[in-house]
């Protein structure tokens, strides 16, 4: 009996390991490169805008944040918050993962490299869309800016299941 | 005694006390359709809003909030806060981030049927449940001034065929006075039933409604009216549209271009991505629905109770008759099968009517709800409904049993008796 017991409690405790091994689980700052500082915009603006007296003001355009190469064809996992791309009335199958929601008026957009978009092999039913998420799967990192596609991480296929506090 | 005797017992007993057990019947039967509808209603208005925008990365209007940006833009629910200028439009659709735009423009109507305009991009980009594009059931694309398309429901409704003339009105309210009858549409096409507020909506060119407005720019018509031939030599360029639709070369742009479009210092506006929209509704809906559902099971509990009480105060009154078919042999366990096979038929009947009752008032209400761009189909009474009603069956057997149990219990001699 106590032989039984100890090998359950050794594969209870075994196998978080042995899942955590297949996906690296990874913080939204190991996404950002560690030589870069994220600059404050002055304005993110894209359209150079117009004051309410006339004056016209030319807004700076801001670099786009740099990506952390040696991610892409890892297997990760991270948590988030999913902004719905291509949803229904219970599930979600593609969405925008981000560290955090809600504070978009405040402060400027993540940067880019704190956007991962993610396309799910199997759509997440959920009725809370603000709950966070953990998400595993393959890392693209997309260096080039393509006329289709802005440098970014990308995932697709991914799993996803609720996080649990 | 065996299982169909004890069954056919039960029945002749319910026939003797009729008028309770029909009203008991009733009541269950009620609330069962009541419990089956308001869980309808509320799964598939939720299906049916968010089968209504698809592909759409941005929504943009005049500042205002984001539940009502969507649900005037998109649903055409409720009036805009205001119009946006043309240029600012120009301005945004040109960014090189931007793939495609789609503008809107509101405030007409035609009986009833909330006007539209728009342009050609519409019928190209505009994507419903799960990226389908619209599809046309006859005819084509509008293309002059005084070219109409018209959805499924108002060319059902109104019974409009290819050809037909229609006479629009000003404001959301089509009456005598404020019609603009000198400038006829003609119906050029008609598009394939949705299931979403474009059935019910009659979508012109943004140069149609220019034309249509030349007359009434001192907000009352003019008293020296331009014909409709002379409208079309005038400049029709649109100076302001209600809201427009962008969809992004790449999805990683959007908080960047929402961000931008936010702080665009010439006008206010207000960029949202319709999915976060569509959330923030739920939260807000989610409450009364949560206490419609919650209403309907305690509704349903209280014909419960009902059904208690009317077999509890016939278990009195049926003590001599249990005590005889006890004398006769009957046991214990036989008494507790004839009473809770009794609330057991009570609640399958009942759910069968509440369900048939349901069934006829989803097809009468059809066009009732379709008014409020609900589509509740026929197929939406599926596995979960009939989870629901054999959650309902396996409550009242539950409840069947206490009764059963207390005959069960109450002993050969308690009935035999005679207390005076």
């Amino acid at each position: 009996m106590n032989y039984l017991r100890t090998i359950i409690i050794l594969i209870l405790v075994i196998s978080p390991f042995a899942y955590s091994n297949e996906y690296k689980e990874v913080s939204w700052d190991d996404l950002m490169p560690t030589d870069w500082v994220p600059n404050v915009p002055e304005d993110q603006a894209f359209f150079e805008g117009e004051t309410l007296d006339g004056t016209i003001i030319e807004l700076p355009k801001t670099d786009f944040a740099p990506i952390v190469k040696t991610l892409d064809t890892q297997k990760l996992k991270l948590p988030g918050y999913m902004i719905p791309i291509k949803f229904n009335a219970s599930s979600v199958s593609e969405f925008l993962l981000v560290p955090y929601v809600g504070a978009c008026v405040h402060t400027p957009a993540p940067p880019e490299n704190q956007i991962v978009y993610v396309s799910l092999k199997k759509p997440l039913v959920t009725q809370d869309l603000w709950a966070p998420v953990w998400v595993s799967g393959i890392m693209k990192a997309q260096l080039s800016m393509t006329k289709h596609a802005t440098a970014g991480y990308y995932m697709t296929e991914a799993l996803s299941e609720v996080y649990d506090y | 005694m065996n299982l169909s005797l004890l069954l056919k017992l039960t029945y002749k007993s319910i026939l003797n006390r009729r008028f309770t057990s029909y009203l008991t019947l009733f009541s269950i039967c009620i609330s069962v359709f009541l419990l089956l509808g308001v869980d309808t209603v509320r799964k598939e208005a939720k299906h049916s809003f968010t089968n209504t925008i698809s592909g759409t990365d941005l929504l943009v209007g005049a500042r205002s909030g984001s539940v009502q940006l969507l649900l005037y833009s998109v649903f055409r629910i409720g009036n805009a806060t205001n119009n946006i200028g043309w240029e600012s439009y120009e301005k945004i659709s040109s960014h090189p981030s931007v793939a495609w735009s789609i503008p809107i423009s509101l405030g007409d109507s035609h009986k009833g049927f909330r006007v539209m305009g728009t342009t050609q991009t519409y019928f190209e980009h505009y994507r419903f449940a799960d990226d389908q594009p619209l599809m046309f059931k006859i005819g084509v694309k509008f293309s002059g001034v005084y070219d109409t398309v018209i959805g499924a429901d108002v060319a059902e409704n109104l019974g409009y065929q290819l050809g037909d003339e229609l006479t629009l009105a000003h404001g959301i309210y089509d009456t005598d006075f404020a019609r603009h009858e000198d400038k006829p549409f003609v119906l050029t096409g008609i598009l394939t039933r949705t299931g979403t507020p474009v059935d019910r909506t009659i979508h012109i060119s943004l140069q149609g409604i220019e034309a249509l407005h030349i007359d009434w720019k001192t907000g009352t018509r003019s008293r020296e009216t331009v014909s409709a031939q002379q409208a079309l030599e005038q400049k029709l360029q649109p100076t302001q549209i209600t809201a427009f639709m962008l969809g992004l070369n790449s999805k990683m742009d959007i908080f960047r271009v929402q961000r931008a479009i936010n702080n665009y210092k010439k006008e206010p506006m207000l960029a949202v991505l319709p999915g976060l929209a569509l959330g923030e509704l739920w939260q807000l809906i989610d409450v009364a629905e949560k206490a419609l559902l919650i209403i309907a099971v305690f509704v349903l509990l209280n014909s419960f109770v009902g059904l208690l009480t009317v077999i509890l105060t016939s278990l009195n009154e049926r003590r001599r008759e249990i005590a005889i078919l006890r004398s006769l042999g009957c046991r214990p366990i036989q008494i507790f099968i004839l009473l809770a096979s009794e609330s057991l038929l009570f609640a399958i009947v009942g759910c069968f009517l509440g369900a048939l009752l349901f069934l006829i008032a989803t097809v009468l209400s059809h066009s009732i709800l379709q008014e409020y761009g609900l589509h509740i189909p026929l197929s939406s009474f599926g596995s979960e409904q009939l989870v629901l009603i054999a959650a309902v069956i396996g409550v009242s057997f539950l409840i069947g049993s206490i009764p059963g149990y207390r005959a069960y219990k109450q002993s050969l001699a308690d009935g035999m008796s005679i207390k005076l």
